[in-house]
């Protein structure tokens, strides 16, 4: 019960503003925090002088940018991985909030959704009871379902079915499809379309409601700091449905690519999270290839598949381009040679 | 979304951003150069 009593503080001075200098007192440990939506967060946390654990896996340069939001040593990394109970126990020791935004959108073979979606909940919400976690929030994903066609879908659902049975006053968020500078929602579509000739649209009809990665930062962090929070779920979307094909012309529009005759929409397309990465990429090529057959960027591809023959990158000369300036050295060459003043005359 | 279900509001988030409202500052950085013609000359086509 005396722990109890120690967290009462830090959770209401969370709705404090000192600025990042200050100390609320209290401590957070985000899982997930190198990624997109993690960065919002710990930039809230750190601006409310909440001391923050950052565990993460891979290099430290993954997270360098997550250091300058908070004030000296508030933000603290933990290198770490979720295969290891001992490890998340350290991780979470001693922190009176819990933040899960691990997710994949794609499996590996080292990690399946089934891992890091269905198994590290269950894991995290018995540790956080055993170690007397005040506040967990999960932030799970709208589509969540255990009759989704999606796998990816259905390890959400699971997920959060085991980490509500481990710590029952979990807070489960379930954001639709986020946006904001990095996502992979816009982004993905924008990339695409300067990459490609044409932009392969899974399913153009069906409905999104995105909502912005700060706003659903705003959200976590008041769920993580409020205690009537406790034991729910919510749903959080943006204020606007749109369909995909009408995503891909609002890209298309804000980057000046022509219209929706570069779409190629399709009904009966495989789901989005069903069909391996891999599969997807391997049939690309084919398909543009047999768009526009004569592409320049086809070419571009063979000469560079040419220059890495034998796995080993031969150079490769291409013919010069000319230079924009010697079309104002014309004059200056039919008189004096070095009038261009140019090295390379 | 249901109407009985918990939203973004009850978090306190009154307001939420439209993507039309936001998007177009960082979707910018994917805007095709425009063409660059001088004195009659096209220096950079249309792409």
């Amino acid at each position: 019960m005396a722990h109890a009593s120690a967290v009462l503080k830090p959770l209401s001075s969370l709705r404090s503003h000192g600025g990042r200098s200050s100390v609320s007192g209290a401590t957070v440990t985000v899982f997930g925090g190198t990624g997109f939506l993690g960065r919002y967060v710990i930039n809230r946390l750190g601006k409310m002088g909440c001391r923050v654990i950052v565990p993460f896996r891979g290099d430290e340069i993954m997270v360098r940018h997550l250091k300058p939001m908070g004030d000296l040593g508030v933000v603290n990394f933990f290198d770490m991985s979720i295969r290891e109970p001992e490890q998340i126990e350290e991780a979470v020791a001693g922190s009176n909030i819990v933040i899960n935004l691990l997710g994949k959108h794609f499996e590996t073979s080292r990690w399946s959704f089934q891992d890091v979606h269905a198994s590290f909940p269950a894991v995290l919400g018995t540790i956080c009871a055993e170690q007397g976690v005040d506040r967990l929030v999960h932030v799970s994903a709208l589509g969540a379902s255990a009759s989704a066609p999606s796998a990816w879908a259905r390890s959400k659902a699971v997920g959060e079915e085991n980490v509500r049975a481990a710590f029952p006053e979990t807070t489960i968020l379930r954001p639709a499809p986020v946006f904001g500078d990095e996502d992979r929602l816009l982004n993905r579509i924008a990339k695409l379309s300067r990459a490609f000739p044409l932009l392969p649209l899974v399913d153009g009809d069906a409905l999104q409601q995105p909502v912005f990665c700060d706003d659903l930062a705003k959200a976590v962090v008041e769920a993580a700091s409020n205690r009537d929070c406790a034991g729910k779920t919510y749903s959080l979307c943006g204020p606007k449905v749109y369909t995909n094909l009408q995503m891909a012309e609002y890209v298309f529009k804000v980057s000046c690519i022509d219209g929706p005759c570069r779409l190629a929409s399709s009904r009966h397309a495989t789901p989005r999270h069903a069909t391996p990465r891999h599969a997807t990429q391997r049939r690309m090529p084919r398909l543009l290839a047999a768009v526009r057959p004569g592409d320049r960027r086809r070419q571009q591809r063979r000469r560079l598949a040419a220059s890495h023959r034998d796995g080993v990158r031969h150079r490769h000369f291409y013919p010069a381009q000319p230079l924009a300036h010697a079309r104002y050295s014309e004059d200056a060459d039919s008189g004096d040679d070095d009038a261009c003043g140019c090295t390379r005359h | 979304m249901p109407a009985d279900v918990l939203g973004i509001k009850d978090l306190g988030v009154e307001e939420p951003v439209n993507m039309e409202d936001r998007a177009d500052r960082y979707l910018i950085r994917f805007k095709k150069p425009s063409m660059f013609e001088d004195d009659k000359e096209i220096i950079r086509p249309p792409q």
